[in-house]
């Protein structure tokens, strides 16, 4: 094909020179089968031919079988018989005998046809008449050398071509005779006839010289009748035309049936499906031979490859319900935030953050490692990455490869925080808040273990030891109790006797013992003298302690302290605000239990929220106009109406009161607002005691007169100041409108809120300064006032005088406390670190209790609503809890706990409370009237004494034991 | 930072000289010590003993409730009493004999 091709382009320069090519080639082609089978046959006349086809007339379908044969073996040999025809033929032509055999071994020698060539001069007569055969035939031959010129651009098509002109070829020489074509080979075979007619042609074409070959095969063509013509010319030749079958050359029947000849449709319907079906069946073969077939064993080859051992690691997870719990949680939590840490994982890389971009591609375990921060144990980190590695060794190396690095970047995470760890300050890189709060709690249980005791006997638990003693007691008691029926009858004996026996007596006899449990204190409080306590109102297990340095500062720390003290360490605080100046005064809201007002000495008033750690107050008035100019000396959160008469604006108000002579209301809003309840105008006391004497029995009406009137007479006596510095306030527990000022003059002023000009009454109680005032808990018009002057009194709203005064110390009294156990008892402490505690159902004269703290001076008292504990504070920090206990009379002791058990589990509008504080209110009132109407008529001598001879220590021992002397 | 790392300091200094406290070991889940008042024979001792203790009481407080969190752990004995303070991240192991006086 190939080569066609080449030659089709070169076609058109080889027109010329092809063109005698091929006119030769077939000729050639010809020749050479002829050669090879009929060489002998060259010379004969196409008559012989004709007449052994005629001959042949019965075989004919044979020969044209021969001739197709030729025709298949000439395409075939064309080329390999053509060096045959040229190497061997000579040879052959000289030998005769040499058998030529083709490359499949076939006999091709050329057979002798001496006999027909007889038989060929013998009807060499008619080679003349095959003249114009021969002209007719080489016109065809051309023709068809012309066609096969043209049809040389398929190379199928030209080999047919060629075949086909070969056997045109072959025919017309075997009509025209052989010389024409030896004369083409004249140059090379030198047949002995050919040479004759070579010399014939050259003789007759010596002018045509230099002329084309095929040129000079034409004339040699048409020069060939003369030779036959030499024959015999007289010879008559009968030449018979007889028609020969119609040679099919080529006859490519038509496949097509028509669909209307039913028959034969069917036939090739029925053909063509199996076909179709040999096909379907033999997709690959078309030959469809079944043939056994010897192939080679394939090659056994043995090949060894190295490779890297794979790792293997096993890991062993326990799962529990709450992993799985916590699995789970975070799957959902997870699927919520599907969007969010995709943006983050971006963000991340974006940072460049190696570690978390690792830690993110690993699958589910590293999630949680992502909630908790880089700096989680790494414990988990590690066991998900080993999974994750375990996983990926059975998928495949490529993944192991990823998942080494992740790996690797893990562990170098791990090491680096290892590293962090094993630092010496590695406890920074832990979150010290959490830490802080994990320290607290342990201090708490290493405190508690060694508070233990003192703690069960604070939350007067009872103590199981001393059950038992005080059952053998009972029976003790008992077994003696028949010999002293008169014991109840004995009772009043007994308490005078009492009152001349030692302390020690006391304790021996059953009487009160304080026992101290321990002292809230740390070396922040240390040289601070405790300026104010207060409970938190909701967890009493909160105390909040102000203290301030009354002394020179010792060092340049803030001088300002606030504590919140749990009882759970008193060893530590909870909380610590310092300030920078002393704190004052200090309530803890009821309301908003974690609200802390604070007072200072500069006249601030802050709030504190103490649920935040934060050492800023949320609230200040530091720059109000409101502010205080003096110390605030006391400070509440009243619940009352915000707006006169409007019951719905009740809620809670700070009330603070000032040496700057004024009582002010603030109210928590966004800010503090202020406004003044009372401006504390002076009174003298010349102008009100004659007016107290006056209206002494009179009562409230005539008491505010007078003090109006003291306020119209003061303009005789001229006062550097106007107004009188308020030390302390309380307000009634029955009705939040009315409140007493203690002022430093020393008198109480009982006030009410509607009216902000004028005091309600007045008491001209003191001759120094007033420390404190507290109504009582339990009777509405009883309240107790402490001073300076050394004295604690009792009064009655209703009376303008005391109803006792109590003394038993020489020096000012500092803070009083009413109990909330028993509506008779109350504490005091003084200045020389002196302890009272008063029952006055027990004695008005002496106190039950009188404890002396040495190189001490007590600053405040406070009674535990919750434990039959009192606390006092000192001028050196500390907090000193003391327990009282009533050893008295067993049936006595349970009563009081019972009814505090009571107290502290019922709000205190319960029923039985009620009733309690109904009783012990009576129990008050009763010590009060027996109190009036047995000293009656010593009342008019006792009076006008204590209020003469004034605060001269020596006279108020007297009027003690006038007071007695009345008591009895 | 400082403020808060001072606060931890002292807190330890003040547990440490409370009455009868032996020792105060901070470790995290694992056992590995981050801070320890007590000797090198002690410490790792208590780290891997305590901090196994731990995890166990943890699984069976989470066992029963899992939204339940351990957060303290005693244990009395003859001798001493046991306390662990529990977070996420790490142990606060105190050892303190109460009878001690």
């Amino acid at each position: 094909m190939a080569s066609s091709q080449t030659r089709l382009k070169k076609n058109p320069l080889l027109v010329v020179s092809l063109q005698p090519c091929c006119q030769q080639h077939p000729a050639n082609n010809a020749a050479q089968p002829r050669d090879a089978q009929h060489e002998t046959a060259s010379g004969h006349s196409g008559t012989h031919n004709t007449q052994s086809s005629s001959q042949l007339d019965g075989s004919r379908s044979r020969t044209g079988l021969n001739s197709s044969q030729i025709f298949n073996m000439g395409s075939r040999q064309s080329i390999r018989s053509s060096h045959i025809g040229l190497d061997k033929k000579p040879g052959d032509k000289r030998e005769g005998t040499i058998s030529i055999r083709d490359d499949d071994g076939n006999d091709v020698t050329p057979q002798s046809l001496m006999s027909r060539r007889i038989v060929h001069k013998e009807g060499g007569g008619a080679s003349t008449n095959d003249m114009s055969m021969t002209s007719v035939i080489k016109e065809t031959v051309s023709d068809v050398l012309n066609h096969l010129e043209q049809l040389t651009t398929s190379s199928w098509s030209s080999s047919v071509m060629s075949k086909s002109a070969a056997s045109f070829a072959n025919s017309s020489h075997l009509a025209s005779g052989s010389e024409s074509i030896n004369d083409d080979r004249d140059d090379e075979s030198s047949s002995v006839m050919s040479s004759e007619s070579v010399d014939d042609v050259r003789g007759h074409i010596g002018s045509a010289q230099g002329t084309k070959k095929s040129a000079n095969a034409l004339p040699g063509l048409s020069m060939q009748p003369r030779a036959p013509a030499e024959i015999d010319p007289n010879k008559l030749i009968h030449v018979t035309l007889t028609e020969t079958d119609t040679i099919v050359l080529l006859d490519v029947p038509s496949v097509c049936v028509s669909s209307e000849s039913v028959e034969e449709a069917t036939l090739v319907k029925s053909a063509n499906a199996k076909y179709k079906e040999l096909l379907a069946s033999r997709a690959n073969n078309d030959n469809f031979v079944g043939r056994g077939m010897q192939t080679f064993d394939n090659a056994l080859k043995s090949k060894d490859i190295q490779a890297t051992a794979q790792k293997q690691a096993s890991v062993e997870v326990m799962v529990n319900q709450w992993a799985i719990f916590d699995a789970y949680n975070e799957g959902t939590s997870r699927i919520g935030t599907a969007d969010g840490d995709g943006t983050k994982d971006t963000e991340l890389e974006g940072l460049g953050i190696e570690f978390a971009v690792a830690a993110n591609s690993v699958p589910g375990p590293a999630a949680l490692m992502e909630g908790n921060g880089s700096e989680m144990g790494s414990r988990s980190m590690a066991h998900s990455s080993s999974v994750f590695a375990t996983q990926t060794d059975d998928t495949g190396s490529e993944i192991r490869a990823s998942s080494s690095n992740t790996h690797a970047q893990l562990e170098a995470a791990q090491s680096q925080s290892q590293t962090r760890q094993d630092d010496k300050d590695a406890i920074t890189s832990i979150n010290s808040e959490r830490l802080v709060q994990s320290l607290t709690l342990m201090e708490q249980a290493v405190v508690g273990n060694n508070y233990e005791k003192k703690l069960i006997s604070y939350r007067n638990v009872p103590d199981a030891e001393k059950i038992e003693q005080k059952r053998i007691q009972d029976m003790l008691r008992a077994l003696e109790h028949d010999n002293e029926d008169n014991a109840i009858e004995g009772y009043d004996r007994e308490g005078k006797d009492m009152q001349n026996m030692t302390d020690m007596d006391h304790l021996n006899n059953g009487i009160p013992t304080l026992q101290l449990l321990w002292s809230y204190r740390c070396e922040l409080t240390r040289g601070r003298s405790v300026m104010y306590m207060a409970w938190n109102k909701q967890n009493e297990d909160i105390l909040a302690v102000a203290y301030g340095e009354i002394k020179p500062p010792s060092h340049g720390s803030a001088p300002g302290l606030i504590l919140c003290w749990s009882v759970k360490n008193p060893e530590w605080p909870e909380r610590i605000y310092t300030s920078s100046s002393p704190v004052t005064a200090m309530d803890f809201s009821r309301m908003n239990p974690g609200l802390l007002a604070a007072g200072f000495l500069d006249g601030r008033v802050a709030i504190y929220d103490v649920r935040r750690k934060s050492e800023k107050p949320v609230l200040d008035d530091s720059d109000m106009n409101g502010k205080h100019h003096d110390p605030v000396w006391e400070l509440k959160w009243i619940e009352r109406e915000r707006v006169m008469g409007d019951e719905h604006s009740r809620g809670e108000t700070l009330v603070s009161v000032s040496t700057d002579g004024r009582v002010t209301q603030w109210i928590v809003r966004k800010g503090l607002e202020f406004n003044d309840l009372m401006t504390l105008k002076r009174l003298t006391k010349q102008k009100a005691a004659p007016a107290a004497a006056s209206s002494s029995g009179s009562g409230t009406g005539s008491a505010s007169g007078s003090g109006a009137n003291g306020g119209a007479n003061g303009k005789s006596t001229s006062f550097i100041a106007r107004q009188t510095g308020g030390l302390c306030f309380d307000f009634n527990p029955k009705d939040s409108n009315i409140y007493l000022v203690g002022t430093e003059d020393g008198h109480i002023h009982k006030c009410s809120c509607s009216y902000n000009e004028q005091y309600l009454s007045t008491f001209y109680a003191h001759n120094g300064p007033v420390n404190k005032v507290k109504w009582s808990p339990f009777l509405a018009g009883a309240f107790l006032s402490c001073s300076s002057d050394w004295t604690v009194r009792l009064w009655n709203q209703d009376s303008e005088e005391e109803v006792f005064k109590f003394q038993s110390g020489k020096d000012s009294i500092a803070d009083i406390a009413w109990s909330p156990h028993s509506s008779t008892c109350f504490g005091s402490v003084s200045s020389d670190g002196r302890l009272e505690i008063w029952d006055l159902q027990f004695s008005v004269l002496d106190p039950i209790i009188n404890h002396n703290v040495l190189d001490r001076q007590l600053t405040s008292v406070m009674f535990a609503s919750q434990s039959p504990t009192i606390l006092t504070g000192d001028d050196y920090g500390a907090v000193t809890v003391y327990k009282i206990c009533r050893n008295m009379i067993s049936e006595e002791d349970a009563s009081t706990s019972g009814i505090m058990n009571v107290h502290a589990g019922m709000s205190p509008y319960d029923e039985a409370v009620q009733m309690w504080k109904a009783s012990e209110a009576v129990a008050l009132m009763q010590v009060i009237t027996e109190k009036n109407s047995a000293g009656a008529t010593s009342a008019t001598q006792q009076q006008p004494q204590s209020s003469q001879q004034g605060a001269a220590p020596g006279t108020q021992q007297q009027g003690a034991s006038a007071g007695t002397g009345g008591s009895g | 930072m400082t403020k808060d790392y001072n606060d931890v300091e002292t807190a330890l200094a003040r547990i440490q000289a409370h009455k009868g406290v032996q020792g105060i070991v901070i470790a995290t889940h694992e056992g590995s010590v981050i801070r320890s008042t007590l000797d090198n024979i002690q410490t790792p001792q208590i780290s891997t003993l305590v901090t196994q203790l731990a995890s166990r009481g943890k699984s069976v407080v989470r066992d029963l409730d899992p939204e339940d969190e351990l957060t303290f752990l005693r244990i009395r004995s003859k001798k001493h009493e046991i306390m662990v303070a529990e977070t996420k991240q790490y142990l606060l192991i105190v050892i303190q004999n109460p009878h001690e006086l």
